[in-house]
């Protein structure tokens, strides 16, 4: 069995994933850290020991990710991008726009049926529109990051936040909660501002469906409702056993097998 | 650095003193010949251009959507400046940080941020006193708004000198081309009253002749421009709007375009090849005059090559009937609106520039486009979704970023070449090899 690996650095969270035989053996998501090549080495061989396979039995792997760089073991790095749309692709077979919200950066990626990368749009330049955005306001309101969905589905009408700085809305949060205003507007409006910075996002890029959304804020139920609220338009779920979150890992394991397949 | 034996403004030797060192450089190397032909003849504008002044003679101040042919009919003793030729200059030949500093006097001086960087250069210059004093000033609503704001401060900044405002409709039809020639009637009165010079036919004649000659020669270099594989740097292509706003008319716009079709023609001939090139691209929109050795870093990282650029190709479209002076100012008038710069693709709406992309892809064998989306652009960014869908439609890759062409605090060299490693490694080569693929 042809056994590959791919171990996405991102800003906010690492990710390892052991592919073989036409399926995912292991995942593993752990916290980034300041010594990245430290974190790939601990991902990794934790998904090889759920896995149970040994390195020696590893026939490529492939870095992505912001600190792609930084993995010494990998053979090649590719960029997120790449490993997100093939990624996303194998999951989904019918997916062609890929929105992957990280901790650092928003990108939206266009595929063709056989998962290849036509185009992209990327907010790389700031926070808002991010995971790190959501981080940002759950430590000024108290809150954890698990905490946001449920909240979003409570009663009330959102409120309204500003999209464009993650430090400007900061201070209107801190302004609101100081008002008295509910946490769940609070959180619904946060969620909205996020999806009306993301849908502009979308909209350059063009929605070709099945739209899907990766990285780990594709786990808050709430972002998604209002994304699609947004975009007037429905997202469509992976498969349930499909960690949206390690779809770059994903991607990057594929791209290992198709090198390992041409050595 | 004295030029001339006269101690000048700072910037401008810094201009004179890099464009010496630059012509040293290439001059060494035998493959630069459109390169050398190029700085030979930026510095004879520069010389010429200090000897007026220095003589005392007429100058005329025009914004870049003008041509000059005009100015040149009046004789050999008149000067003129393109606004923006400072900004053009420091970025290429001089320290960077001199457009950018021009770039903010003019803001300073209470210029509008949101205008091109060009003009707010050339305004800069102006305020800081870089430019011999102007005759009468020639300004055009065309190609853009930031033209007419540019004109209107060079009036303002001068606001004794007399003025003459030049009207481009937003069409392009028999009506256009005649209202255009006819405002050119009107100023040939007004550049004789203001620089004491006569117009004389055989003299625009001349000057036609030679834009005529200028036109086939950029002709004939396209078609070897269009040719696999590349024969010369990419970074010649970015020229051509220069030779356009500046000189064409003259015969040092002439030498520069004899000596790129010739330097072409040699290469292709005896089969020079200038490198092996992985994917080629339409650079669609302005050059990056603030690093123009990316094209070198593009060739030599990625394999990337640029033929041509927008403002390059239809430089060489307007072909000037010299039967009589109403045929030479009516398709001078055309020119103005259909060749210039900026002023043919922006005038119109968004289908004359999505087609002469079409058309340029084409011909160039392109493989994709880079458009290089100069922020203060608004013409280009107000039809962007519909250049993006027409690419998109035909299948052609493309990369689209905000830059500004004269400042580079606006994006960085390496936030660029990161943007441009990013689409042609993960899109246009392997695009390009999928094509190939499905067509072996």
């Amino acid at each position: 069995m042809l056994i590959t690996a791919g171990v996405d650095i991102g800003s906010t969270a690492s990710k390892a994933v052991i592919f073989g035989d036409d399926k995912i053996l292991s995942s593993v998501i752990g916290p980034s850290s300041t010594n990245p090549a430290q974190t790939a080495l601990e991902i990794y061989r934790r998904a090889l020991e759920l896995a149970g396979k040994a390195e020696s039995e590893v026939a490529v792997v492939v870095g992505t990710g912001y600190g792609r760089a930084q993995v010494p073991f990998a053979h090649s790095n590719i960029s997120e991008l790449s490993c997100h749309g093939r990624g996303a692709h194998h999951a989904l077979n019918s997916a062609r726009t890929v929105l992957d919200i990280g901790g650092q950066d928003t990108k939206v990626i266009s595929v063709d049926k056989d998962g290849n990368l036509l185009d992209f749009a990327m907010n790389d330049k700031c926070a808002a529109g991010t995971g790190r955005f959501l981080e940002m306001m759950c430590r000024v309101l108290g809150l954890r990051l698990d905490q946001l969905a449920e909240m979003h589905f409570s009663d009330g009408e959102p409120c309204m936040i500003g999209n464009m700085c993650s430090v400007f809305a900061e201070s209107e949060v801190i302004n609101l909660v100081n008002e008295g205003v509910p946490l769940p507007r609070i959180v619904k409006g946060l969620h909205l501002s996020l999806a009306s910075r993301v849908a502009s996002l979308v909209k350059r890029v063009g929605i070709e469906p099945d739209l899907v959304i990766t990285g780990g804020v594709a786990k808050n139920r709430g972002v998604i409702d209002a994304i699609s609220n947004k975009l007037k338009f429905d997202l469509t779920r992976f498969p349930p056993e499909v960690d949206p979150q390690i779809i770059g890992a994903l991607g990057a394991a594929l791209i290992a097998s198709d090198s390992a397949r041409t050595k | 650095m004295p030029i001339l034996g006269k101690t000048r403004q700072r910037e401008w030797e810094t201009v004179w003193k890099t464009l010496a060192d630059m012509k040293s450089l290439f001059a060494a190397d035998e493959e630069e010949l459109g390169m050398n032909g190029l700085l030979e003849n930026i510095q004879k504008l520069v010389i010429d251009q200090f000897q007026k002044a220095d003589a005392g003679l007429p100058t005329v101040w025009h914004n870049i959507g003008f041509g000059p042919p005009l100015i040149f009919a009046l004789g050999d003793d008149v000067n003129h400046v393109p606004l923006a030729e400072m900004s053009a200059l420091c970025s290429i030949l001089g320290d960077q940080a001199d457009t950018e500093a021009l770039i903010d006097a003019s803001e300073a001086a209470g210029y509008s941020p949101e205008c091109c960087s060009a003009d707010k250069g050339g305004i800069g210059a102006v305020v800081k006193g870089l430019y011999p004093d102007p005759c009468c000033i020639v300004g055009i609503n065309t190609p853009c708004d930031s033209q007419v704001a540019a004109f209107n401060s060079m009036a303002e900044l001068r606001n004794k000198v007399p003025c003459f405002a030049i009207d481009a409709p937003a069409y392009d039809d028999e009506r256009t081309y005649q209202y255009m020639a006819s405002q050119l009637r009107e100023l040939i009165p007004f550049l004789e009253k203001h620089t004491g010079r006569k117009l004389e036919w055989e003299k625009l004649k001349q000057v036609c002749e030679t834009a005529n000659r200028t036109a086939e020669y950029l002709w004939q270099w396209m078609e070897y421009r269009s040719l696999k594989p590349t024969m010369q740097p990419s970074k010649l292509c970015a020229f051509t709007m220069v030779l356009m706003i500046t000189l064409i008319g003259s015969p040092l716009g002439e030498a520069i375009a004899k000596g790129l079709a010739e330097d072409a023609k040699r290469k292709v001939e005896s089969g020079v090849k200038f490198f092996d090139e992985k994917v080629r691209a339409i650079w669609y929109q302005d050059p990056v005059w603030w690093d123009i050795q990316l094209y070198d870093w593009m060739e030599a990282e990625l394999g990337l090559t640029i033929p041509m650029d927008i403002f390059g190709y239809y430089c060489s479209e307007g072909w000037i009937n010299t039967k009589n002076m109403d045929t030479a100012l009516y398709d001078l008038g055309k020119l103005t609106v259909n060749a210039g710069p900026m002023s043919r693709q922006f005038r119109l709406n968004m289908n004359r520039y999505i087609d002469d992309f079409m058309t340029l892809h084409k011909r160039f064998q392109a493989d994709c486009g880079i458009m290089a989306g100069h922020v203060a652009c608004k013409h280009a960014w107000g039809g962007v979704g519909l250049f993006k869908e027409a690419c998109k439609k035909a299948g052609i890759p493309l990369l689209l970023f905000e830059f500004d062409m004269f400042d580079s605090r606006v994006l960085t060299r390496k936030e660029l070449q990161f943007e441009l490693k990013r689409f042609v490694n993960e899109i246009a080569i392997p695009a390009k090899e999928r094509k190939e693929r499905a067509k072996s």
